[in-house]
């Protein structure tokens, strides 16, 4: 919930050095960054097409075998027999399209909220204010937890909820700059001559907007992707045989002082994305550092 | 001052309110409890008396309303799992080891971002931001229930320093506070670097400097307590969070916190525990918010509360 | 490994005899495992902390019947009789008993001079008190279990009668597992205020239970018994098995139950090592007889021929564990030697299924995912991958351990389900009763299975255990469960420490010693 203050803006040192141009310093890290988190998902989607790619199929004559050692199974096996690159790769699907609808529902909610309260202000500023410190007090884990216990833990029960309760940086952001622009003549002038507010939100806020929303919904992939582990922890994600990344390390974890591998090579997967996104996004933190304040 | 405090207070009720309802809805989704609390030989007649005794035979809207005055009063209903205690006590219980370990966590985690975020900006070093940073990233990759496993292996069952489980005093702290801590570290460091990189174009500084002040002091008492105004606001609101999050860690080291209680409930299907678990959360988070609302009207009287 | 193999490998070869004098021996205290106690000679006094891997909701005896609370029970109070942890029934409370000869009706002379914690004498009217303080009450867990009761009255100043509705020949075990409390004092405290001061006749008195850590118990010097050896004495409430195993090792626990998985790890460990212990367990798939394809009786006897026990036992459980085809350990009365287990035929398997004409129709399979053993994942995909090897559709749920257990005892299984079961009062009329007989887990609700269960409780020694044999032969005929294979228990264990672990699990603390060094 607290993802655009994550990434500080790389500033100046000390007042005695010549400040530098911003973000320069930055760039080249940006640009790993991106190119490290692109590159894990082509590699993802090129496992998906290797022949030997098979994520279920167990051996339990070939348990745990070390990376590096049998060509069929690059990266080794599990505790099953079954083959780790795959898994990995089936995983990391798994694991990114959820974080990325778990995302995609937060930002457009937070940003609908978000616009709302800043454009329109008055009660339905202070009823969104009120829904985002609800969010904000009811932990969502333990709200997971309760729904998991009457419906059972599934991927879409996971979505809905972590989706449902992160929007609020999104909508702190959005609603800062609708704030920020609506008394602004590019703004009020179409309003004069008799548009409506929808279409004034749409085609002259909104664009401001959104932007700013990517870049938050990067900066956050890494702690949703976080979050699903601490689920897949406590039981309540994806359920196996179906693999995730969170899944990965826990299974592996049992095995830590038997076969370390596997659990470090799903762990430098999450590293990479994690990492990944944290450097692209750097970059481009800077107007998102300020505005500390809670919407109200 | 005091209609913002008013109105601050009044939607601090309405949260409250909200929370309430929504643990009231989810009490009531998983059905009548009876069932769960009688042994398998029970009658339907039984089943029936027990619920109509919770209460739970009266329209929604009824129970709804017993539910509310019985917060009230304080009353937040009986476990069901083991009626002779009450939900809320299974909670207070259990509160102080969480509150112990969420507070040790957000002090050592802020102190250590608070050291790494000074030494950055006296020493002006690209390097050691970027180290700071990176390490921090790399701690913050790596899931919390397994870096937890991982400082066991090498404090308690390799070198033998620490308790590896429990709560049994400051030793037995050292390994989920160290877990906590350095999840939060680059949060906090990323945050107090900012603020000290924003305050060091203020007017104030430039008069300390002015003034002939080391950069080095002015850093610590001119920048420093600005800094923490942000940092304090982001921690209140992650509040929630930080609690959620030491559900994890509670597990992975034993801890009898609210966290492991709430588990335990939920698998047990002990709702009225898990409501009153919800409740308290919700309330410590909304009073540690004002709080902090008025705490930063009070040290940075720059701040205008709308 | 291969230190532990062959370990293990003594310890089955051993298994025939062992099964046998368990079942028959009455007096043979630490001899159950092969591979028991540690080094060093036992010396009175010191304390011991003893991790266990769920706190009970309530630690009451007449309030609550559960598997982690017996090793409070065991320790703070003291039933009739007593399992020792052989398995074997010897006299408690009781000095000696008599039972007529259609088995209901059952006389206890009770001992004299047994005390109370608390310094007040144990009267024949506190036992009347707590079995009908049981059996009075709305939510004792307890209940159930001696629900045959029809009457329990004080002959004289020493002698208690049970008369019960149907002759019951397990009866004995069954009252070794209701601790007696004082009616003087469970009335002064009532449920609430019990569980946090209970005073019992055992030989540990309570010191303190702090909910959600430990619950804390030291010698009772005026005990009427053999005294136990540790003065003090804390049960440890340690969830996660990762946590059990590096407390161990850290010496932060004394004893705990691990995985079978982790057994490798100890390996060179210099605080502990690894007792492997018979237990009282077996591992079984619970079928839903009347859900879908499961309806089909030729379908169901493919799958104890599809799963490779052996192979899952071996790369699984690092050996803990031996195939069955009947659903009690060797060591419990209902146990028959000799009973064949299924074999690996996937071939066969498979014709079955051609035979029953399954159309590909899903099939689920539940587990705990969270909340039992940590391998149980594992074993769970690994039956699942065997069964689609063989032909079936199998759809994995895992859900966590008490939500399995509420869908079981709810009858609400839709398909197939791993389950366990270990009757601590070990006897097989339980498990008969749950898995056979009308109980929660019998889907069939065959009437011939109601009768051979009260058969066998009327009928004692070789005739009950021939009716236990006609029963499991039912069961393999007819595959309402699928028998997998019995659990070797794995404790880790602090090497100052001298115990045998118990068949079922539970600590006996009065049998615990410290070593020297």
């Amino acid at each position: 919930m607290t993802h655009t203050v994550t990434l500080a803006q790389l500033g100046p040192e000390t007042p005695r050095k010549r400040r530098r141009r911003p973000g320069s310093g930055n760039r080249l890290l940006s640009y790993l960054g991106g190119g490290v988190v692109v590159a894990t998902v082509l590699a993802i989607i090129a496992v998906h097409f290797w022949p030997g790619f098979d994520p279920y199929t167990q051996d339990l004559s070939a348990v745990r075998l070390n990376p590096f050692v049998d060509a069929a199974h690059p990266l080794g096996t599990d505790s099953v027999g079954r083959d780790l690159l795959s898994r990995l790769a089936a995983g990391g699907k798994t694991t990114l399209w959820i974080t990325a609808a778990i995302v995609g529902i937060n930002m457009v909610v937070g940003t609908l909220l978000g616009l709302l309260a800043g454009f329109f202000g008055g009660w339905l500023d202070n009823v969104i204010a009120l829904l985002t410190d609800v969010s904000l007090a009811l932990p969502a884990v333990l709200l997971l937890i309760a729904l998991s216990a009457i419906f059972g833990p599934s991927a879409l029960l996971m979505i809905l909820t972590l989706g449902l309760t992160h929007w609020m940086s999104f909508a702190r952001v959005a609603r800062a700059t609708a704030l920020s622009l609506r008394n602004r003549d590019f703004v009020l002038a179409p309003q004069i001559l008799g548009a409506s507010s929808s279409r004034v939100i749409r085609t002259h806020i909104l664009p401001h907007v959104v932007p700013q929303m990517f870049i938050i919904a990067v900066t956050s992939i890494g702690l949703v992707i976080l979050l699903q582990a601490g689920l897949d922890y406590l039981g309540l994600g994806i359920q196996p045989p179906e693999p995730t990344w969170g899944g990965l390390v826990l299974e592996g974890q049992k095995y830590l002082r038997l076969s370390p591998w596997q659990v470090v090579i799903p762990g430098i997967a999450i590293f990479l994305i994690v990492g990944g996104t944290q450097f692209f996004s750097q970059r481009f933190t800077a107007e998102n550092t300020q505005p500390l304040r809670k919407v109200r | 001052m005091a209609s913002y405090l008013l109105r601050r207070i009044l939607q601090a009720f309405a949260t409250l309110f909200i929370a309430v309802t929504i643990a009231f809805m989810l009490g009531r989704a998983t059905g009548k409890p009876a069932a769960l609390i009688l042994t398998e030989g029970a009658t339907e007649q039984q089943i029936h008396d027990l619920n109509g005794r919770l209460g739970f035979n009266d329209p929604l809207g009824v129970q709804y309303l017993h539910y509310l005055t019985g917060l009230l009063r304080g009353d937040f209903g009986v476990s069901y799992r083991n009626p002779s205690q009450s939900a809320i006590d299974i909670i207070l219980d259990r509160l102080p080891a969480t509150m112990t370990l969420a507070i040790s966590s957000f002090v050592i985690g802020l102190l250590l971002a608070v050291i790494a975020a000074v030494l950055i900006h006296i020493t002006g070093s690209h390097a050691l931001r970027a180290l700071f940073v990176w390490s921090g990233s790399l701690r913050q990759s790596v899931p919390d229930f397994f870096f937890g496993v991982v400082l066991v292996l090498i404090f308690s069952v390799g070198l033998g320093w620490f308790p590896s489980l429990g709560y049994s005093g400051s030793a037995s702290l050292v390994l989920p506070v160290a877990t906590i801590a350095t999840a939060q570290f680059v949060l906090y460091v990323r945050l107090l670097d900012s603020a000290l990189s924003e305050q060091t174009t203020a007017d104030y500084v430039r008069t300390a400097y002015a003034r002939g002040k080391r950069h080095s002091l002015v850093v610590v008492t001119e920048m420093l307590p600005n800094a923490f105004l942000p940092v304090l606001t982001v921690a209140g609101l992650n509040l929630a969070g930080l609690l959620g999050g030491t559900i994890i860690i509670e597990q992975v080291f034993s801890w009898p916190g609210v966290g492991s209680a709430l588990i335990g409930a939920v698998s047990q299907r002990d709702f009225a525990v898990v409501q009153a678990g919800l409740l308290v959360v919700a309330l410590i988070f909304v009073v540690v918010n004002v709080a902090v609302d008025l705490l930063y009207s009070i040290i940075d009287p720059r701040v205008k509360l709308s | 490994m291969s230190t532990k193999t062959t370990q293990l490998k003594r310890l089955l070869s051993a298994g025939a005899a062992f099964t046998l004098s368990a079942a028959l021996l009455t007096s043979c205290m630490g001899s159950a495992g092969e591979t028991g106690s540690t080094g060093g000679d036992a010396v009175t006094g010191g304390a011991a902390t003893l991790a266990l891997p769920a706190e009970p909701g309530n630690i009451d005896p007449i309030m609550m019947r559960s598997l982690s609370a017996w090793n409070m029970y065991y320790a703070v109070f003291d039933g009739l009789t007593r399992i020792q942890s052989d398995g074997s029934v010897v006299p408690g409370l009781a000095e000696e008993w008599t039972a007529n000869d259609t088995n209901d009706v059952w006389e206890f002379k009770i001992r004299d001079g047994v005390k109370f914690h608390d310094g007040t004498d144990l009267k024949v009217s506190d036992i009347v008190y707590t079995y009908n303080k049981i059996l009075s009450s709305d939510t004792s867990t307890n209940r159930v279990a001696i629900a045959m009761i029809e009457t329990v009255e004080a002959i004289d100043e020493r002698t208690v009668r049970f008369t019960l509705k149907n002759p019951f020949s397990p009866w004995l075990n069954q009252v070794a597992t209701i601790g007696i409390v004082s009616e003087a004092d469970y009335e002064a405290k009532g449920p609430e205020a019990f569980p946090d001061a209970p005073v019992g006749t055992g030989p540990y008195e309570f010191v303190a239970w702090n909910h959600g850590v430990d619950y804390r118990v030291k010698k009772f010097d005026a005990y009427w018994g053999e005294p136990g050896e540790l003065d003090e004495v804390t049960f440890s409430f340690v969830g996660a098995a990762d946590a059990r195993v590096t407390g161990v090792e850290s010496a932060s626990l004394d004893a705990a139950l691990i995985p079978a998985s982790q057994v490798p790890v100890l390996e060179g460990s210099a605080n502990a090592n690894v007792i492997d212990a018979a237990s009282n367990k077996v591992a079984l798939i619970g079928v839903n007889t009347t859900a879908g394809a499961l309806q089909n009786a030729d379908l169901r006897r493919a799958i104890p021929l599809a799963i490779n026990r052996q192979q899952i036992i071996d790369t699984l459980l690092a050996g803990f564990g031996t195939p069955t085809g009947q659903p009690v350990a060797a060591g419990v009365t209902g146990y028959v030697d000799d009973y064949a287990v299924p074999e690996y035929d996937p071939e066969k398997a498979r014709k079955l299924i051609e035979k029953s004409g399954y159309n590909g129709e899903e099939i689920t399979f539940q587990y705990a995912s969270t909340g039992g053993d940590p391998t149980d994942p594992e074993v769970a995909q690994a039956i699942a991958g065997n069964l689609q090897e063989v032909g079936l559709n199998i759809k994995l749920v895992g859900a966590e351990q008490e939500s399995q257990s509420l869908s079981i005892a709810n009858h609400q299984i839709t398909g197939l389900y791993l389950n366990f079961w270990s009757p601590s009062s070990m006897d097989g009329d339980v498990v008969v009763s749950q898995l056979l007989a009308g109980g929660p887990e019998d889907y069939a609700r065959d009437p011939e299975m109601a009768q051979a269960y009260l058969d066998q409780q009327a009928a004692s020694g070789d005739a009950r255990t021939e009716i236990f044999k006609k029963i499991w032969e039912w069961n393999t005929e007819n595959v309402s469960n699928v028998p997998l294979w019995q659990i070797t228990n794995a404790f880790a264990s602090s090497k100052t420490l001298s115990w045998t672990p118990a068949v079922d699990g539970i600590y006996r603390a009065a049998e615990i010693a410290r070593t020297e060094g």
